[in-house]
């Protein structure tokens, strides 16, 4: 169960939709992961994603994440499953890469960071944005005082509402809605880039029945004393487009996904496009999923310190329950 | 019809004068300016009469454009009541709500227009924005995410005595007014958190604010000297409207090209759409010949005002601030 130096980490999968098949299908390219063993609640869709990796397709999550074959167990099922199954795993003694969000609360966040530490196993949430190159480039290039000491920031991150699963994304309880699932990679890069907040204002669409959209605004001041605008979108016709600008008092770095691509393909006839959920992309020699699923499992071979801590994760969780709580109650939230 | 201009503090005038001036509906009777010197060149250079005395020119006039310091508003357009004179005057109307009241209260009294220079609801892009939200193309609004930056101004912008405020002062107005003609709702609440952080100094140079409106929707601006002097143009104005159907973008300055020089390491934007500025004269010029209401009024200018207050009032005290309790 321990990763072996020189040998690769042998994953369980949790969950076959979007994300479950970006991370197997990134098992292909790093030489440090391999997949063992794939479950999901679609038996369909597990074996079609084991026969892809040359995995083994599993009837439950019991006999996924328990094969001796496994090592680590990655958790790609909806955001209100994680909790489950991240136990699940952590019972059967395997390391945790789970995706994000950690939980859907504070509370169950805690009990699996706890659960984790106690059985002596790792966990790692996949707070991916820490890998895409041009959230890295900006981040060292403020840290690096490119822009002298940064003040004003503005996050922009703005999709098509995501059809996952049974559409469980539009169960907004179950999965915490576009501030949850989304909102909260930008409130994720603005801790690990300025430090921690202070206080979140947000208004949205979280609770308001507005079915198959959700947008929030969010205004928070950090405690460096840096002010930031977060803008949370399901509400884009089509595509992804990320936005993301920094002033400082000697300079602004902006970046914006459409007129700072490599590749751009636009079909005339486009296929029809099946229900699924739209996951940004980077034309760079490796993926930044593929970067972050290589240093996880260069951790568990214990080869590398983690670039993410769980309190790192846990404190994004409560910033972005925070911009919920604000959302909802109308009124500033102090963290 | 007589017009003068009184003022030079407020950098917009360089862009009214030649517009008056060269309007053949209109004569221009000359300017007045608080710093004779600068006057005087300005004249010259434009080739316009320069008055040494703002009374006299008042005088002379049918109309007056005041482009001051935001502080000296109230008492110039006061005056220009007092003699019956009509006036356009510049954003943000005052720094008071009660000087904008005494202001609205003198010119009706007068019998003459009082309007505030607000050239943005001219922009042709504005207008198709409110005709596709206003006819239900987008469906119901639910979020507006607005910005209004620029360059740090400098000059009495940024002397509080004369300004009454940084930033927010500066590029709160003229969202606030488009959310409301956009929407066709009030405000009824604004956040607001400040910065210094761009310029470390007493005045803000930075705001976010949260506004919401009578329809239950809501809206954020970004009114910050955030754009550095190497920015290609002054700054912005933009609206990214999220309806129930679909999203509308608005950039009113977005029409421009791009230049760039062999000489030059930054390069610029040069605008190539319509002169927002001279839509505007020509609705107060025909407003006051028709003797019927501009596109802005007083109360206009006061609505907007109101939101700047509120800001201010929220980003003291922490909190979000109903627009009733600032006024």
């Amino acid at each position: 169960m321990v990763g072996k130096i020189g040998e690769p980490v042998r994953l369980a999968i949790l969950g076959a939709g979007t994300i479950g098949t970006i991370h197997g299908l990134c098992s292909l390219e790093a030489p440090e992961a391999v997949v063992a063993t794939v479950w999901s609640r679609s038996a369909e869709k597990a074996s079609q994603l084991a026969e892809r990796l040359g995995a083994m397709a599993c009837k439950s999550v019991e006999e996924a994440v328990s094969s001796p074959d496994v090592d680590a167990v990655l958790v790609c099922t909806p955001t209100f499953l994680h909790e489950a199954h991240t136990l699940a795993a952590i019972q059967a003694g395997k390391h945790v890469i789970c995706e994000k969000p950690l939980t859907r609360d504070l509370d169950t966040a805690r009990t699996v960071i706890e659960g984790a530490r106690a059985a002596g196993v790792q966990l790692h949430v996949a707070h991916v944005l820490r890998f895409f190159p041009e959230f890295c480039r900006l981040h060292d290039l403020i840290q690096q005082g490119a822009i002298g000491q940064p003040a004003l920031v503005r996050m922009t991150r703005a999709s098509s509402f995501p059809h996952g699963s049974g559409d469980w994304h539009n169960q907004i309880t179950q999965s915490g809605g576009v501030v949850l699932d989304m909102g909260i990679h930008d409130l994720d890069w603005l801790l690990w880039t300025f430090g921690p907040a202070e206080r979140v204002y947000g208004r949205g669409l979280y609770q308001r029945g507005v079915p198959f959209l959700d947008y929030a605004l969010l205004t928070l001041r950090l405690r460096s004393g840096v002010i930031a605008h977060v803008e949370c979108s399901w509400a884009e016709p089509a595509g992804f487009r990320v936005h993301g600008e920094v002033s400082g008092d000697r300079g602004m770095l902006a970046y914006d996904s459409l007129d700072s691509t490599a590749l751009r393909v636009d079909l005339r006839h486009p296929p029809d496009t099946p229900p699924g959920v739209n996951v940004p992309t980077t034309y760079t020699a490796e993926s930044p999923y593929v970067s972050q699923l290589r240093h996880f499992a260069r951790c568990i071979r214990g080869e590398e310190q983690p670039a993410i801590t769980p309190e790192e994760a846990y404190e994004s969780l409560r910033l972005a329950l925070a911009s919920l709580d604000s959302i909802v109650s109308g009124c500033p939230v102090s963290l | 019809m007589r017009v003068g201009l009184w003022s030079l503090t407020h950098l917009h005038a360089l862009s009214y004068i030649p517009l008056l001036r060269d309007r053949r509906d209109v004569e221009f009777v000359g300017i007045a300016d608080e710093e004779p010197e600068r006057g005087k060149r300005t004249a010259q250079e434009h080739g316009v009469p320069f008055f040494a005395s703002a009374d006299e020119l008042v005088a002379q006039v049918e109309a007056v454009v005041i482009t001051s310091a935001n502080v000296d508003h109230s008492p110039m357009a006061l005056r220009a009541a007092e003699a019956g004179v009509a006036a356009l005057v510049e954003k943000p109307i005052a720094t008071t709500l009660s000087d904008a009241r005494a202001m609205i209260r003198a010119f009706e009294s007068a019998g003459v227009i009082l309007a505030t220079a607000f050239p943005c609801p001219f922009s042709p892009a504005f207008g198709e924005l409110v005709r596709t939200v206003r006819t239900g193309e987008l469906g119901r609004v639910l979020a507006i995410r607005a910005t209004n930056r620029g360059v740090m101004p400098g000059g009495f912008f940024i002397q509080l005595e004369r300004s009454g405020g940084g930033a927010v002062m500066d590029h709160t107005v003229h969202v606030a007014d488009l959310l409301r003609r956009l929407t066709g709702c009030e405000a009824t609440e604004v956040y607001a958190e400040v910065g210094h952080g761009l310029y470390h100094q007493d005045w803000e140079d930075s705001g976010l604010l949260t506004i919401d409106l009578s329809d239950g929707s809501f809206a954020t601006l970004d009114c910050s000297w955030s754009r550095p002097k190497s920015y290609p143009t002054w700054g912005d104005v933009t609206l990214h409207v999220v309806g129930e159907r679909g999203n509308a973008t608005a950039d009113l300055f977005g029409q421009h090209l791009s230049l760039y020089l062999t000489e030059s390491s930054a390069p610029s934007w040069r605008g190539w759409g319509s002169n927002l500025d001279a839509l505007m004269i020509g609705d107060f010029i025909r407003a006051v010949r028709e003797s019927r209401p501009p596109r802005s009024g007083g109360e206009d200018g006061l609505k907007a005002l109101e939101i700047t207050l509120a800001a201010y009032r929220s980003a003291k005290i922490g909190r979000a601030v109903k627009i009733e309790e600032s006024a």
